[in-house]
């Protein structure tokens, strides 16, 4: 079985974004940046499917930086892909479909393809989409695992009637949800195993394609922020600020 | 406006790692994230180690790093294990040691003066945490003198009988082997890989206010009985567990720097919510200069490690710069401790920070592997040429 699992650079969750003054974008000085969140559970379902079945699970990102794939190199993937594209996040969704839909047809046929049901930069979730769409395959997200049964590809999903439990056939493409085990920390020996394993850097010209950005980010600004509360002195003035002034009582 | 520089990594040391050191610096840093911090107060008042944690600690590889992949560790030089134990020390003292001990006390001597049976009998299953071992060279009435123990090894035919008492021994409570360092009937001090079952005895140690988190007992050898296959071929004579203890110290002065960076961290953020008078106290000059004392003392540690992991690359580093590196990197963090402690006011004696806790155990880490004391007359002896370890012995 051959799996590809897509993965995104994204600003550490617990760094502090700061804007910059003129609203351009975000300040990177010293900005740690680690592998989207909701890619690492999809990174993990398909480690954990390699592990029970076998076979080659390679990952790909487009990047100006090799950092999270030689992550999950580390962790246990075989190969990995790199678009170098410098302004890689601020590419929209459609058009970074494009690219990640021409390396698997190039470097394909894979019998599945996870990544994250959304990256936390755009707030997007058009990738799993647009994929299923561009390379007309049968498509599942927000899965919370998936496991192979004999040959047939069972995954779970939660949704407000109760967790799904779907059956699906491959080729397939799946995005995650937050997941019902914990992504793995690489351990030392994996992650010097990870300087030996294949890591192709491509260009947009060898896959033959060029990218006319949809959007532009025309202006960032911080989210509004969060105001102190107050602190009542009585049960009466709580009373009366909720009758008069929230007036929701 | 220039570039802001991250306190934490003042020197941009970090930064300038290759991907692999920066991936292990992270493994381990989200290890005691995720699975000490949240865990190491219960147990540091329990008084016990978290035996838990060891088959996560070998399985992420930090047992043994420095050793070839074949007898089970994973071909990283010393900077790695540097970055390994300054991670683990900025969780704890004990995480640290435990590690330190299986990794230089105890693999180690077997790697560098063992035989190849002994090699390979041991090493892999002390790296996969299948084994811990313990280092028994200190005694009651032998602490920073050691060549003055008293434990004795006899020889009788193709076997030793060995007889002694070791004291303020780290893992040794929890150890299936024990590296015993004793004197010969010549008087020549050899190390002995000596199996649970051959006989030892061990003790925990209890009421410690320090380091409460490891595992420290005596080991008891009441004529123990240990082939010679089992004595360390290459180890005749004091230079040996010194050797041990150079490696170990190395792991110290860098487990050192943890700790003060993990403490500036805290109290920074702690000053910059504590209000006071109407202001945050980070804005109050006072506290400022405590910060900016501890920002310079303990990135002036961090950068003699870094220095250290350099010149044990090169081949250049000697004990002395251990000594002078382990001397300083702990005293700096003792002083850094003592600042975040006193910034954080009474919270700052709560286990639920970490300052009160670190600054406990910094006593214990301060006076293990070598006082301040010891270390002083170490480099007192290289800058004079004049050994003061002894006094009255007549030498000038």
């Amino acid at each position: 079985m051959r799996i590809l699992t897509i993965i995104k650079r994204v600003p550490d969750t617990a760094a502090n974004i700061r804007i910059l003054e003129d609203g351009s974008g975000i300040d990177k000085t010293n900005l740690n940046y680690v592998t989207n969140p909701y890619d690492e559970y999809a990174l993990e379902t398909a480690l954990r499917l390699k592990e029970a079945k076998g076979g080659q699970l390679e990952v790909l990102a487009v990047s100006d930086n090799q950092d999270i794939l030689r992550n999950a190199l580390a962790v246990g993937a075989d190969k990995a892909y790199m678009v170098e594209y410098a302004d890689y996040d601020k590419l929209d969704p459609y058009n970074l479909s494009r690219i990640y839909a021409e390396v698997i047809k190039q470097k394909g046929p894979y019998d599945l393809i996870l990544t994250g049901k959304v990256t936390i930069d755009d707030n997007s979730y058009a990738i799993g989409g647009y994929l299923a769409a561009f390379l007309g395959l049968n498509y599942v997200s927000h899965i919370v695992s998936a496991a192979l049964e004999g040959d047939e590809l069972v995954v779970e999903k939660e949704t407000d009637r109760g967790s799904e439990t779907l059956s699906i056939s491959m080729p397939a493409i799946l995005t995650h949800e937050r997941g019902k085990y914990e992504p793995r920390l690489p351990n030392l020996r994996g992650i010097m195993q990870a300087k030996r394993k294949p890591l192709d850097v491509l260009k947009l010209e060898d896959l033959g394609i060029t990218v006319t950005p949809a959007y532009e980010i025309v202006k960032l600004t911080p989210p509004p922020k969060k105001e102190g509360g107050r602190i009542l002195e009585s049960v009466d003035e709580l009373v009366e600020v909720l009758k008069n002034e929230i007036k929701v009582i | 406006m220039g570039k802001r520089v991250d306190y934490r990594d003042f020197f941009l040391l970090d930064e300038e790692l290759d991907f692999e050191y920066k991936a292990i610096r992270d493994t381990v840093r989200e290890f005691v994230e995720n699975e000490v911090k949240p865990i190491i107060n219960d147990y540091w008042e329990k008084g016990e180690f978290p035996v838990h944690l060891i088959p996560r600690i070998a399985e992420l590889g930090l047992i043994g790093s420095y050793f070839p992949e074949e007898y089970g560790g994973a071909g990283l030089d010393k900077l790695a294990y540097g970055l390994i134990t300054r991670e683990l020390e900025a969780g704890d003292s004990g995480i640290r040691s435990f590690v330190s001990v299986q990794t230089s006390l105890v693999m180690y001597p077997i790697y560098a003066f063992g035989s190849e049976e002994q090699k390979k009998k041991y090493l892999p299953k002390l790296a996969s945490g299948e084994i811990i071992g313990a280092f028994g060279l200190t005694e009651p009435d032998a602490g920073s003198d050691p060549s003055s123990m008293q434990t004795r090894a006899y020889r009788k035919g193709n076997e030793w009988i060995l007889r002694g008492t070791k004291m303020w021994i780290t893992n040794a409570n929890l150890s299936h082997i024990a590296i015993i360092w004793a004197k010969d009937e010549e008087g020549v001090i050899r190390g002995f890989i000596v199996e649970r079952d051959m006989g030892y005895e061990t003790q925990k140690m209890k009421g410690k206010g320090s380091l409460r988190a490891s595992d420290t007992g005596e080991i008891i050898l009441d004529d123990v009985v240990v082939p010679d296959e089992n004595r360390l071929p290459k180890a005749e004579g004091l230079k040996y567990p010194l050797m041990c203890l150079t490696h170990a110290r190395y792991g110290i002065a860098w487990g050192a720097v943890g700790i003060g960076i993990s403490l500036l961290e805290e109290a920074t953020e702690y000053a910059k919510e504590r209000i006071m008078f109407g202001s945050p106290i980070a804005r109050f000059q006072i506290t400022q200069e405590k910060l900016a004392d501890m920002l310079t003392w303990i990135q002036n540690a961090n950068l003699v490690v870094y220095r250290l992991a350099y010149l044990d690359k090169i081949g250049k580093m000697t004990h002395h710069h251990v000594s002078y590196a382990k001397r300083y990197a702990v005293r700096a963090a003792k002083m850094v401790a003592e600042k975040a402690r006193g910034m954080m006011g009474a919270n700052g004696i709560m286990l639920e920070y970490n300052a009160i806790r670190h600054m406990a155990n910094l006593e214990a880490v301060e006076t293990y592997e070598g006082t301040y004391e010891i270390h002083t007359l170490i480099l007192g002896e290289l800058i004079t040429g004049m050994d003061a370890f002894r006094v009255g012995d007549g030498k000038k």
